[in-house]
């Protein structure tokens, strides 16, 4: 039997209300434009003030996989999924590695893309080419994961039914939930587009102050309600400790090796995606910079640490899953027919569902189009382009890259679920983190030179995807070992790099000696 | 940049604190409750908002306001 759609005309005008609200900050993006330039349609100017700041870099930080996969993963794991807390925390301690002084040579230098620094920094063609392209298949791979993120999500809240823990599978509901996925994919993505192509970085980080908004207040109300459906993290501890014990249990040793490797790989990987550089840049001064990078340090404690508590409640309730990540649909069913405050509510998060999956989506795009239409058109295909024509190229590549995502999507809908493409979607940290030694260590060693770094790239990126694609043949050197693959690479890259400085150092002294 | 070693003895020790390792040593006081969570919880989530406490003071009081090349 079909399942019946549990949202009435009330949540769908609020829900639509929304996104209406957030073509029309796209328009005044539009109106606010001041010149038709690269640097205002992508980093608005560079004069994003600290309100807008502080929740463009926590809404596009904070994707869905924060509510439906850190829930999930949580019930799965217990409390042993706490790293998450410090992973996302380790992101802000890795800004103060390189943000304060990128920031001000993006100023000065009037930076527009990450591979803009590295190439006024090393001057050197083959690491700027390789970084990136690196950052472009990072984001690609990102990207379609968040479209491939909002389909489910509009999937699952509308068909999930809770008796069954999963979506039924009678053809009806499996042609409803298809369909929902469609609608879902193709929908939010015409809507990204469209605010994102009028008002262009200004438009993103201003739906992304409204989402930022939507978003806090949707963790408030889904831990509140949360504890008031299910009971507090204490009677869930209490309960846990008589049912399933291994959830509320430390790691092991290996166990704590992972720890450090998740905060590494997050904390490096995250600090350097490019959609995180973008917002460096863009920040209108350091003292703004510096105060989003403030809040945002405590941000964890407010969202993935609550994001935690919400899956060990329910860990320790009786929800039959076919899926970890449908907790959180279930718990939403769950506390909808519970009463109607709880209801509205439910509309509230759902809006903050898609606030999660469209910011982060919406930011990641334009960085891809920044990237190709400056890093690789620009520099490579058509040196003499203007400004003006090569805002509206970036443009035409916005639209053509969600097209073929958004294609790509739809078209994986019936091998979500395939190993292989989600080994292949989520690489992006392993690859991210070979950028470090050119970003973190450049802008402190002044003598680090372009060879060294290119040359510590290479293997790094060899290491670190060799070793993850090793997954697909079924060896996993992750699960061996209990360290990321983009750990190792990363390892291996250092040293090359200090290698290759010590033999350079010592060939010198040998030529001056002779 | 000189790396202040101060600041850096005091992260790894606070990672440290908050990186559960040494709690498998203690045995059944690992997860006796302690206002709602297991005690090696709260040690870590305590350890994690002294991370935070350092690097939001890193950030207002020790943001390098003339980095150059």
């Amino acid at each position: 039997m079909m399942a019946t759609l549990p949202f009435g005309p009330g949540a769908l005008t609020f829900i639509s209300l929304y996104l209406l609200s957030l073509l029309y900050l796209g328009w005044r993006g539009r109106q606010a434009q001041q010149e038709n330039t690269l640097k205002d349609f992508y980093l608005a100017g560079s004069g994003i003030g600290f309100a807008v700041l502080v929740f463009t870099l926590y809404a596009t930080q904070y994707s869905g996989n924060t509510l439906f996969g850190f829930t999930g993963n949580a019930h799965k794991n217990g409390f042993g999924w706490l790293v998450s807390v410090h992973f996302m925390t380790a992101i802000i301690v890795c800004y103060l590695l390189f943000a304060p002084w990128l920031h001000q040579l993006a100023k000065k230098h009037s930076f527009i893309t990450p591979a803009d620094y590295l190439t006024h920094r090393f001057s050197s063609t083959p690491i700027s080419a390789l970084a990136s392209v690196v950052m472009i298949v990072a984001a690609a791979n990102y990207l379609l994961a968040q479209l491939i993120a909002m389909g489910t999500a509009v999937e699952v809240l509308l068909v999930f039914d809770v008796a069954q823990g999963t979506i039924p599978d009678d053809a009806a509901t499996r042609h409803t939930a298809h369909m929902a996925f469609i609608i879902g994919v193709v929908l939010l993505t015409i809507i990204m587009l469209a605010y994102e192509t009028l008002g262009g970085f200004r438009a993103v980080a201003w739906t992304d102050a409204i989402q930022g908004v939507i978003l806090v207040v949707g963790f408030l109300v889904l831990l509140g309600l949360v504890i008031n459906r299910l009971g507090s993290p204490g009677d869930a501890v209490a309960m846990l400790a008589k049912s399933k014990e291994k959830l509320i249990q430390p790691p092991n040793t290996k166990g704590a090796w992972t720890w450090l490797s998740w905060i590494l790989v997050v904390g490096i990987g995250g600090a350097l995606y490019p959609q995180a550089i973008q917002r460096i840049y863009a920040a209108n001064s350091s003292n703004s910079l510096r105060k989003s990078l403030a809040v945002m340090a405590f941000m964890p404690l407010f969202t993935t640490l609550f994001a935690l508590l919400v899956g060990v409640i329910g860990a320790a309730q009786q929800y039959d899953l076919a899926k970890d990540t449908y907790l959180l649909p279930a718990i939403m069913r769950d506390i909808m027919a519970s009463s109607l405050v709880g209801y509205c509510l439910v509309v509230v998060l759902v809006a903050a569902i898609m606030a999660a999956l469209m910011s982060t989506a919406d930011s990641v795009l334009l960085i891809i189009s920044a990237m190709i239409t400056k890093d690789l058109y620009s520099r490579f295909i058509n040196p003499d382009a203007s400004e003006a024509q090569l805002t509206r190229l970036g443009k035409w590549i916005s639209l053509a890259v969600v097209v073929l995502m958004a294609g790509l999507a739809v078209g994986l809908y019936h091998f979500r679920d395939n190993n292989i493409l989600i080994t292949l979607m989520k690489l992006k940290f392993e690859m991210l983190l070979q950028l470090a030694p050119g970003f973190m260590l450049g802008l402190h060693w002044k003598n680090l030179p372009a060879r060294a770094v290119f040359a510590g790239m290479c293997v790094g990126l060899l290491v670190a995807v060799g070793l993850y694609l090793g997954r697909l043949g079924g060896f996993n050197f992750y699960s061996q070992t209990g360290v990321h693959e983009g750990v190792w690479g990363l390892l291996a890259n250092l040293v090359v790099v200090i290698g290759f400085i010590l033999l350079t150092t010592e060939t010198q002294r040998a030529q001056r000696s002779n | 940049m000189k790396p202040r070693w101060p600041i850096v003895v005091t992260y790894l020790i606070l990672f440290a604190i908050a990186i559960p390792w040494y709690w498998q040593w203690f045995g059944a006081a690992a997860t006796q409750p302690v206002l709602g969570l297991p005690r090696w919880v709260l040690v870590s989530i305590l350890g994690s908002v002294g991370i935070s406490l350092l690097t939001a003071w890193l950030i207002l009081k020790h943001w390098p306001e003339d980095a150059d090349e």
